[in-house]
């Protein structure tokens, strides 16, 4: 398509008007899209291209808008997409998670990380059909997570979200999680805290959580709400970066930090995210000192770090 | 020093040497790690016969006690030993995983294939 800001006669825009209002928070900051120049037109109206956000004329609420040309349509029409679910004894959860993303109308595939779990959690995937990848040695949250990574490489993949066992994150809001990467950011982070609604966790978690979002504004500069949220999704580049390299234990906000740190462009989906279903978090109150002080630090050195740094070889 | 202090650190030195370098030959200790090992346990053996050599270490250092040269330097070389165990730790638990996660793939791989 050519660079213009008009469409060219006979090649008409395609307009998308996104599904979901925004929140306040993001419309005051509009942001730009890097990929090919795009169209957006509300009901006729163009607006100044490569900007996302603009107003309805008519109704004067505010829209979401992006057009896709062809190219485009069709790349997000055959992008292959993985859904990558690290599961540690997560039997009595799995199947409730597995009947929920048959009834998502979106194509994708689906892989199990089971990490070495005691309970018959490999079996439950093998009865429903679902490919299990199953670690002969305990490798930790983030281990697991890395080998969905690996997983999505090997299989040539496009597009890679990660999604609690546990039943915390609802499919529902797949499409909403995705439509930021089809938009062209690299990578797209279910949060709690954009709409506030749903499970918002404990007054305690949720102070850290605030702290992360402090610490990571600090260090890169950027506003994400819930730099702890396991719900995200990421583009080739960034599941080639992650395959490479990735933080053993509690990697959110690091990875955040990391990616944010080379440059790819993350943005945040409001999802609401439920309480977890059966089983215990990963951080219980005697590790909560460990934790924060563990992830602040991890957080320093990614944004310290070589960029593209593959840790230790 | 007493003779008697100094037969029991030649004997304990050489003893110290000895299992050194039979944990090498019977391949219990990989040779990299066992240099630093056999250097350590040889400049004992030196050390407990020659004394002198450490009254003119410390008179080097200007360091008014010879032990306290001493103390110093063992506590650096265990320090420099630990650390450097520390990152052979950390080397070999990035390599445990990847190794790990590679055989969940291909298990995966493999049971695709049967299918």
């Amino acid at each position: 398509m050519a660079l213009s800001s008009r469409a060219k006669r006979g090649d008409p825009p395609i307009v998308i008007a996104s599904e979901a209002r925004r929140s306040p928070r993001l419309l005051r900051r509009p942001c730009l899209l890097a990929m090919t120049p795009l169209f957006v037109i509300a009901n006729g109206a163009t607006a100044k291209c490569g900007n996302l956000f603009c107003c309805h004329p008519y109704s004067k609420k505010h829209f979401h808008m992006v057009t896709y040309n062809q190219d485009t349509l069709r790349r997000r029409n055959t992008l292959k997409t993985l859904i990558i679910i690290p599961a540690y004894q997560e039997a009595k959860n799995l199947p409730k998670l597995f009947k929920e993303l048959k009834e998502v109308p979106l194509d994708f595939d689906v892989v199990v990380i089971n990490d070495c779990s005691t309970d018959n959690t490999e079996e439950v995937c093998h009865q429903h059909g679902i490919p299990v990848v199953t670690l002969p040695v305990n490798l930790g949250i983030g281990g697991a997570v890395q080998t969905g990574y690996r997983y999505a490489l090997n299989h040539g993949y496009d597009i890679a979200v990660q999604m609690d066992g546990d039943g915390q994150h609802d499919p529902k809001f797949l499409k909403l999680v995705l439509s930021r990467i089809h938009e062209g950011y690299h990578m797209s982070i279910g949060s709690r805290f954009i709409e506030n609604k749903g499970y918002q966790s404990s007054l305690s978690r949720r102070a850290g959580i605030k702290f992360f979002t402090g610490l990571i504004k600090l260090v890169t500069g950027q506003y994400i709400s819930d730099p702890t949220s396991g719900f995200r999704a990421c583009n080739r580049e960034l599941i080639k970066l992650f395959a490479n390299n990735y933080p053993k234990d509690y990697p959110e906000p690091e990875t955040i930090v990391t990616a944010l740190r080379n440059k790819y462009r993350i943005a945040e989906v409001p999802v609401i995210m439920r309480p977890r279903q059966s089983g215990e978090s990963s951080i219980t109150k005697n590790l909560a000192a460990y934790y924060m002080i563990k992830v602040t630090l991890a957080v320093i050195m990614a944004a310290i770090a070589r960029k593209n740094g593959d840790g230790i070889k | 020093m007493s003779s008697v202090l100094r037969v029991i650190l030649v004997i304990g030195s050489v003893c110290f040497f000895i299992f050194i370098l039979n944990m090498v030959r019977t391949k219990k200790l990989e040779l990299k790690y066992a240099l630093t090992w056999i250097l350590t346990s040889f400049s004992f053996v030196l050390l407990s016969l020659f004394p002198e050599i450490l009254f003119f270490i410390a008179a080097l250092m200007h360091v008014e006690l010879p032990v306290n040269a001493l103390y110093l330097c063992v506590i650096f070389l265990l320090l420099m030993i630990v650390f450097t165990l520390s990152v052979a730790v950390s080397r070999q638990a990035l390599r445990i995983k990847t190794l790990v996660q590679e055989i969940g793939l291909i298990k995966e791989t493999l049971e695709r294939m049967k299918k």
